[in-house]
């Protein structure tokens, strides 16, 4: 997934490594990063922050619900 | 993390948020307590270990604590809704084995996320109080948050036993409280 999450880089890190297109050639370790995980009722997500707040990562999970009498509703975790 | 090569050591925290669904474990192994009858076991495999905010089982539970007229209820909207949490714990307690409930821990899903990711059984401030019947400490006259009086008056006498925690405890005695937005 391409995201913009390299505007706010210093041009000297940037241009100190490679350019790729494919996210998974990146280096992000030398930056702090933050997970957040929202878990609703049909799915869930889960997203990556840098400390300037840019996402650099982003995924979602659909929930299985489960309905074992008319009116429950449950599902695992 | 994974996809995006982002080495795990650089993450310097995790935020959980979710629905207000109840969640239940086994206080002696940690594992998942299913929470539909009569077995209580996933047997028929449409038995899991959450109960859905949308789950609308525990009518009469519900009229039970609203009947009260308790004051803690001031404090979620006048009555507490069927979508809360204390109504299907009040459920539970009518419907399982006593020995099966007797085992069981209750988490909001938000806690029960971080209970998941920590080992750890704190709860956060915002789950208690906006789902679970707890008043601040201080706030009209509430000095341990859960509410003793109440829980009793609607049958879960049980949930008082040793500073509240099957529920996550006192703050500063059982459990640490966090505070959540």
């Amino acid at each position: 997934m391409a995201l913009p999450h390299h505007h706010s880089r210093p041009q000297s890190r940037a241009g100190s490594r490679r350019m790729s297109v494919d996210p998974r050639n990146e280096l992000h370790h030398t930056v702090d990063h933050y997970i957040g995980i929202d878990v609703g009722t049909g799915s869930a997500r889960a997203c990556i922050m840098n400390a300037d707040g840019d996402i650099v990562g982003l995924h979602s999970e659909n929930i299985g619900l489960w309905q074992p009498q008319t009116g429950y509703y449950v599902c695992p975790m | 993390m994974q996809q995006h090569n982002i080495d795990p050591s650089s993450v310097r925290g995790l935020g959980f948020d979710a629905t207000c669904s109840l969640a239940v474990f086994r206080e002696d192994t940690d594992a998942p307590q299913c929470v539909t009858g009569p077995y209580f076991d996933n047997q028929d495999g449409n038995d899991r270990n959450v109960i859905l905010w949308l789950d609308h089982r525990p009518v009469e539970e519900t009229a039970k604590i609203n009947a009260t007229k308790h004051n803690l209820l001031r404090y979620v909207g006048g009555t507490m809704s069927i979508e809360m949490e204390i109504p299907k714990v009040l459920w539970l307690k009518n419907n399982m084995p006593k020995e099966m409930f007797d085992k069981c821990k209750f988490y909001d899903l938000a806690d029960a996320l971080t209970h998941l990711a920590t080992g750890r059984e704190n709860r956060s401030l915002c789950s208690v109080t906006c789902k679970q019947g707890y008043v601040p400490v201080g706030v009209d006259g509430s000095v341990k948050g859960w509410q003793e009086d109440f829980l009793t008056d609607i049958g879960l006498p049980d949930l008082c036993e040793d500073n509240f925690r099957r529920m996550g405890g006192v703050d500063g005695v059982v459990s640490l409280f966090l505070l959540s937005t």
